[in-house]
């Protein structure tokens, strides 16, 4: 068990293979004085009767890293920074080049041995027995904007999206030094905001501090939003410049944005409500940004006030990707504890696990119900009573308005049958038009619900000096796409994402 | 201590087969999820048919008579909707505004170790809804093998989808000479027929998770086993702790998972005992193939271009002779300005030649013609961007670590269940602490891109099938080849183990 690395002998060998082979030369390489404590006791008590597998000993850096799980080997906290540097000094692919003596095989049988190498596409795709293309590269991040050299790890994509429009990236800096933290803007589920500075153009940013915990390791939660975010850049989401990460921290850069929603109606006087041209507006930059998502098949799962955030130039952009999930062939992996209560559609309230875009529709309708009141249009206190809240208002579901609601898990033929109300009564500022769409995407039935993309296309929107405008844009953004594919040089968002 | 260490996760019932046969239970179901939605109320009346509710004239309007996504609201509509209107409700008394709105939901891994190690499967649990095909289903009209069999004048435009049961399933159409397939096994045969036709989709989903393992683990099987024959080619030296600096955030990544041995369990086995303790989705395993590719990508394609640049200049100059050098070092010494401060020696006859000079190694600049093209030569056959010892490759010095660590990372991605790092830790033998580092570093060298894009994913799973069903044939070849050629008739039975 026992394999301190400098007192190993076959390390010892290694090593000074290694600076043979390489002349590094660097004294800190053979002064080596880690001393490793022996780990039985720890083992014995984490994992009892444990079968081993012959994968002893190995001299990796991090043999010392995971050895003791509980207690830090000394000086392993200089170790860690060196080994994980997270953000390397030396860009090189190979260490020191010229100074390697190693009798290394000229290129050609180099060559030769990497092509004997292979991969599961080289398997899968071998022309002997296909004729179907390999699937496309994905592309790299840094596809139109860096050298394949100076690709940094984990910095955010570039791309050119449908719109034409560019987006903007920052500069590469990755340290967390790069930004200056200035006041903390909001204690998210798994997550602290700060707002942030970037030294060097003193452009304004989002941290969101993420903590890496031991027993979880990194939170789901922030591998599908940096997953998610990184494939879905548009304007009405929020900009993920990049991804810094440190031993026991991610941090992700987000473009920074005023205020939340929510905070925005407050602000805005009169009881948190708003006034109909803002909101429509914000609705149709809610339905832009749901309908991105939704057409690359990704659902957001938790919409609410607090997670679209508006800037100064009065965008809104859809933000907290934590609990949402790309969707692709179904299956019933889903869980129906999604969604804040209050904004959670009455399917999945129901117990469905089936549910699909329509769930972010039926947020969305809330959201907008909200803008007009100030007030949260169903302020469920449990599941049962937001269901309550909710039939009373819109009429309890049945059989025969619903078929097939009786078979899901939560239905209770005893709820109190309510006849639906007309929403004008609570929203009275709304206008007809208005009215009919937040109905249709107040449907109970999630089939009935109407869909982002026709959403978009309702006559309420038809005044929306935004809207005009988009759609000149789209046509010159469907004109130059086209020019470009003829060219060759223009290559589409994956058409969908798991 | 750096080895791969199996136990039992429960512990409690454990042999030394770290596979013990009678083990079978999963340590927990998969239905925690929703764990605080179950209320007290009995069973029986979530099956129980409720009375037809007499539909009030509001029930009905809302969800019956009002016009999904319309686009033109009349006027008529809204004043009918009003009409049957009631008292407002008191939802939105001012008594409420004042409420925190709650929090947003937050999936937790499971903490299966808590739970009683031999609970069976709750209801609503992932098991029960799967339907789990039996291999002796019968030859049903849906059965993709009556899919097989029709003709093949389909368009390329439009692939068949063809819904892959099991395992056995394959087998019954790889077998097959009259199936598509076995027109996929001899391209020219396919191509004379129909040079659109691609083949069919095939769409395994359905197939149960175990028999996707089975596919997935013969596919790395086979990667390991080619990539270990170059293994003493590639000259993988692990770095010392100390000595990362030189080497690039990514090559230290590529490292993390490299192991001095080759852990005794088999793929196979080790993806089971994955399964069987950390059930998830088909997408999981199926993803690690996609995640591989693009590593191997991400880390390989630019050590491989300047690979095979140097070749064709290593080439180019063995054509052109020794005796006229002058008139291409201009071009490849410019690309070679780096290391020409590093030049190398090699034991070449060149070398030889050269005299006292060379061996100082550092007169870079010489500006002879001669000396140039011997630099550029030497940069190019001895120095370190040709080292393959930074090249990703999977084998099984690293299959291992990498599976575990990409299951850990796909399971957070696709699937609402998923279980603590300390669990993967123990379910795939290895300290927590390098778990954690190792899921870092697999993040990483995917970029913290997991998305798979559909067609991609589904392009997998379609060659999946053809590479399972290529070797199930060959597998046969070899072993039933005095058993020679029965008659086929298509039926399902023909592997039954």
């Amino acid at each position: 068990m026992h394999n301190g690395f400098p007192h190993h002998p076959g390390n010892h060998r290694a090593v000074r293979v290694v600076a043979a082979r390489m002349e590094l030369g660097s004294p800190s390489r053979t002064s080596t004085t880690y001393e490793h404590k022996p780990q039985e006791e720890d083992e014995g008590s984490t994992v009892k009767n444990m079968a081993e597998v012959a994968f002893s000993v190995q001299p990796t850096p991090y043999k010392s890293l995971h050895i003791n799980p509980l207690q830090p080997f000394p000086g392993g906290h200089q170790f860690r920074q060196r080994s994980l540097s997270l953000f390397p000094t030396a860009k090189l692919e190979h260490p020191i080049p010229g100074h390697s003596r190693c009798n290394t095989p000229p290129p050609a049988s180099q060559l030769e041995i990497a092509n004997r190498l292979t991969t599961a596409s080289t398997i899968l795709w071998d022309p002997k027995y296909t004729t179907r293309p390999p699937p496309g590269k994905l592309t790299p991040t840094h596809a139109e904007s860096l050298e394949l050299a100076n690709r940094t790890d984990s910095s955010i994509s570039v791309r050119t999206l449908g719109g034409g429009q560019h987006i903007p990236t920052m500069d590469n800096r990755k340290h967390p030094s790069s930004f200056q933290q200035l006041e903390k803007l909001g204690e998210g589920t798994y997550a602290t905001v700060f707002k942030g500075r970037n030294r060097q153009t003193g452009e304004l940013v989002a941290l969101k501090e993420i903590h890496l915990d031991s027993e979880e390791g990194t939170p789901s939660t922030a591998i599908r939003e940096i997953s998610l975010m990184k494939e879905l850049k548009h304007e009405n989401i929020v900009l993920l410049h990049d991804v810094i990460h440190t031993e026991n921290k991610l941090m992700l850069v987000f473009e920074f944005m005023d205020k939340d929603l929510k905070r925005y109606m407050d602000s805005r006087g009169d009881r948190g409500q708003l006034d109909p041209p803002t909101i429509k507006s914000f609705m149709y930059q809610l339905l832009r940004g749901i309908a991105f998502c939704h057409e690359n098949r990704v659902l957001h799962r938790d919409l609410k006030p607090q997670n679209l955030l508006i800037n100064t130039k009065g965008q809104l952009k859809l933000a907290d990707f934590g609990l949402a999930r790309a969707f692709g062939i179904p299956v019933n992996t889903f869980s129906n504890e999604v969604v804040t209560l209050w904004y959670r559609a009455p399917d999945v309230l129901l117990g469905s696990r089936t549910y699909n875009t329509s769930i972010d529709i039926w947020s969305a309708g809330c959201i907008m119900a909200e803008m007009y009141t100030g007030r949260p249009l169903f302020p469920g206190t449990t599941n049962e009573d937001q269901l309550h809240k909710i039939f009373r208002l819109m009429g309890t579901p049945s059989e025969r308005s619903w078929p097939g609601i009786s078979q899901l898990p939560e239905y209770k033929a005893s709820f109190h049958i309510y006849a639906t109300q007309d929403l004008r009564h609570i929203l009275p500022q709304i206008d007809q038009l208005g009215l009919n769409l937040l109905n249709s995407m107040l449907q109970l039935r999630p089939e009935l619900r109407i869909s982002a993309q026709a959403a978009l296309q309702h006559p309420w929107f038809a005044d929306l000096p935004q809207r005009q405008q988009q759609h000149a844009q789209a046509m010159a953004a469907a004109q130059a796409q086209a020019q470009q594919a003829q060219r060759g040089g223009g290559y589409s968002m994956p058409q969908g994402a798991y | 201590m750096g080895s791969i260490v199996l136990g039992d996760i429960g512990g409690h019932h454990f042999q030394n087969t770290m596979f013990g046969a009678n083990s079978t239970h999963p340590p927990q179901e998969r239905s925690s999820t929703h764990h605080t939605t179950t209320s007290s109320r009995p069973s029986p009346q979530i099956t129980s048919n409720p009375p037809i509710p007499v539909a009030t004239p509001g029930d009905t309007t809302m969800t019956e008579s009002e016009p999904a996504p319309s686009h033109t609201a009349t006027p008529g509509h809204q004043s009918r909707q009003q009409s049957n209107s009631e008292p407002s409700p008191s939802g939105f008394n001012a008594a409420q505004q004042s409420q925190q709105p709650p929090p947003s939901p937050r999936f937790r891994p499971h903490q299966p170790q808590q739970a009683p190690l031999l609970s069976g499967p709750a209801p609503n649990t992932l098991t029960n809804s799967r339907p789990v095909p039996s291999s002796a289903s019968s030859s049903t009209q849906q059965s993709p093998i009556s899919s097989l069999r029709s003709p093949l004048d389909s368009v390329a435009a439009s692939p068949r989808r063809i819904k892959v049961k099991s395992l056995s399933h394959i087998q019954s159409f790889a077998t097959d000479e009259m199936s598509p397939f076995s027109q996929t096994r001899s391209l020219s045969r396919r191509q004379r027929r129909d040079p659109n036709d691609i083949g069919p989709q095939y769409e395994i989903s359905e197939m149960p998770v175990s028999d996707i393992i089975e596919m997935v683990a013969g596919l790395l099987t086979k990667i390991t086993t080619t990539n270990d024959r170059q293994h003493e080619h590639l000259h993988r030296q692990i770095p010392p702790p100390e000595g990362t600096t030189g080497l690039s955030q990514q090559t230290t990544s590529v490292l993390a998972f490299h192991g001095k041995n080759v852990p005794s369990i088999s793929i196979l086995s080790y993806l089971s005992r994955i399964h069987k303790y950390c059930p998830t989705t088909y997408e999981v395993f199926l993803s690690l193939l996609v995640y591989f590719d693009r590593m191997t990508e991400r880390v390989n394609s630019g050590p491989m271009q300047s690979l095979r640049q140097a070749n064709q200049k290593s080439f180019v100059e063995r054509a052109s002779g020794d005796s006229d050098v002058n008139h291409h070092s201009s071009t490849s010494a410019a690309t070679l300005d780096d290391n020409s401060s590093s030049q190398v020696t090699t034991e070449s006859a060149q070398e030889a030649a050269l005299g006292p000079s060379r061996s100082q190694g550092k007169s870079a600049k010489t500006p002879t013609g001669e000396d140039q093209s011997f630099q550029e030569d030497n940069s190019l056959t001895g120095s370190d961007p040709y080292n393959l010892s930074h090249f990703f490759v999977v084998d099984s010095f690293n299959i291992h670590r990498l599976v575990i660590a990409g299951v850990t990372c796909a399971s957070k991605f696709f699937s609402d269940v998923f279980y603590t790092n300390s669990r993967y830790a123990k379910v795939g033998g290895l300290p927590l602490v390098e778990l954690n580092h190792l899921e870092l570093q697999f993040l990483l060298l995917n970029d913290f891109r997991l998305a798979v894009p559909l067609e991609e994913m589904e392009a997998y799973g379609t060659m999946l099938v053809e590479f399972y069903a290529r070797e199930v044939v060959a597998q046969q070849h070899t072993h039933q080849a005095s058993t020679n050629n029965r008659p086929h008739t298509g039926h399902h039975v023909v592997a039954s183990a």
